[in-house]
């Protein structure tokens, strides 16, 4: 049977799947590798999975909203990724869907 | 080869090749990162224990290489409760062809009843069971990934589903359905002889031999094709129990069809001969007597059942919305 702590991490990350999308979409205005998108996410207190973060980013890819290259940098290479023209329209309005449910929730919790 | 070349092997060879070359860069920078990462941490190289560990909590190949697949599980969220719900019906369905000859073999004194009941329940029912569990998976698996076409799922309408009724719940009309099927199939194989069942010698008390008259041969294929639409009927209250009209016309089909197969066999009487093996014909004649009131009255139930059932299916056919 699952205790509270199960059922509290199941929710959480749950509730967390979806807003890591935009937190990642929203890093890669600037261009990014893999590695170093992590550390920038965990700067501002946003632990990412490697293993669910390099196929997510395909995925976004892979959906037009990512474009990507690779390059050499220290003397290894590297696949840099940044947001597409059709990621920055997305993510203006994933972040303006985002802000409306924040506003929304700020009343009912 | 290093410990990081033999884990990019593992994962490369379950990547798909189109994107392997990259993925697996890719992965290979992201662990060497690590590796460095951790160097960074203790300031000294790492062991080749060390670099396993890192490897080992990155995930086995197979789950690393399935992160990418297109597919991430075999039935999804939105077909998983009519995966269940066909599991159920191929339990149920499992159970019936196990058991349903096991009773019937039981009935008819064909061996130890024990014995029957235990190869019903442990033998044919885990192997039907198994067989059809597969089967309704694979379909679903199928659905799941576009290649078993189904609008069913998308196109219902609320009218569709069946009438609200405190007399006989959705589950109760659906189980019929099943168990009708389910017996009518078994009738089918029987009569068809797909299915042999050892009856023995038709006698009474081994006094007389009953003998079937001409006419079973005649009605052999009308008898067929009623039950082959009775199958059809059950399937049609199985999928669609809502088609209210529908079924009815199978109803009114099938009663006027049993009202016809009833009338030629009430003509046809006696349905059985007696062929007299060590009784005296005063005896074979009280006895002719006795099985010709059994099958005229018989005869007449099922005619009054077929009345009722064709003014009934033809009320409903006639009022019926759907």
């Amino acid at each position: 049977m699952p205790t509270d702590t199960d059922i509290f991490e199941s929710l959480r990350q749950e509730l967390r799947r979806g807003t890591l999308i935009l937190a990642v979409l929203a890093q890669l205005k600037v261009e990014r590798y893999g590695y170093s998108l992590r550390q920038a996410l965990a700067e501002v207190g946003l632990e990412i999975d490697e293993g669910a973060l390099y196929p997510m980013l395909r995925r976004l890819e892979g959906q037009g909203l990512l474009t990507s290259e690779w390059r050499e940098e220290e003397k290894r290479k590297k696949r840099f990724y940044r947001l597409s023209t059709e990621g920055e329209t997305v993510l203006e309005r994933l972040a303006a869907e985002w802000r409306a449910i924040n506003d929304t929730l700020q009343n009912l919790i | 080869m290093n410990l990081l070349d033999r884990y990019l092997t593992a994962v490369a060879a379950l990547l798909p090749k189109a994107q392997r070359e990259d993925i697996v860069a890719e992965l290979r920078d992201l662990l060497l990162n690590r590796f460095e990462e951790k160097e960074e941490a203790l300031g000294r190289p790492l062991t080749d224990k060390e670099r396993e560990a890192v490897l080992k909590d990155f995930g086995h190949p197979l789950a690393v290489a399935g992160r990418y697949g297109p597919q991430q599980s075999l039935i999804g969220p939105t077909l998983y409760p009519f995966y269940v719900f066909a599991l159920k019906i191929a339990l149920a369905v499992a159970a019936a062809i196990s058991l349903i000859p096991a009773l019937a073999a039981v009935f008819l004194g064909d061996g130890n009843p024990a014995r029957l009941i235990a190869d019903a329940a442990f033998d044919h029912f885990p192997s039907s069971a198994l067989m059809l569990t597969g089967l309704v998976t694979l379909v679903a698996a199928g659905i799941e990934r576009g290649w078993v076409p189904l609008t069913g799922l998308t196109e219902w309408k609320v009218s569709d589903l069946p009438v609200a009724s405190t007399k006989k719940g959705l589950f109760e009309t659906r189980f019929n359905a099943v168990f009708e099927m389910v017996v009518v199939a078994l009738f089918i194989l029987w009569w068809t002889g797909l299915w042999k069942v050892d009856v023995g010698d038709l006698t009474v008390k081994g006094t007389v031999a009953l003998q079937p008259s001409a006419i079973w041969q005649t009605l052999f294929w009308p008898i067929l094709a009623w039950a082959a639409v009775q199958l059809v009927s059950a399937l049609v209250t199985l999928v669609q129990p809502g088609r209210v009209r529908l079924r009815a016309a199978f109803e009114l089909v099938l009663a006027a069809g049993g009202m016809a197969l009833t009338t030629v066999m009430w003509k046809s009487l006696p349905l059985f001969t007696l062929q007299p093996l060590t009784a005296s014909s005063a005896e074979v004649a009280r006895l002719e007597h006795v099985i010709g009131l059994g099958f005229h009255v018989t005869m007449l139930v099922a005619g009054i059942t077929f009345a009722c059932q064709i003014g009934a299916a033809a009320w409903r056919l006639y009022k019926g919305e759907r």
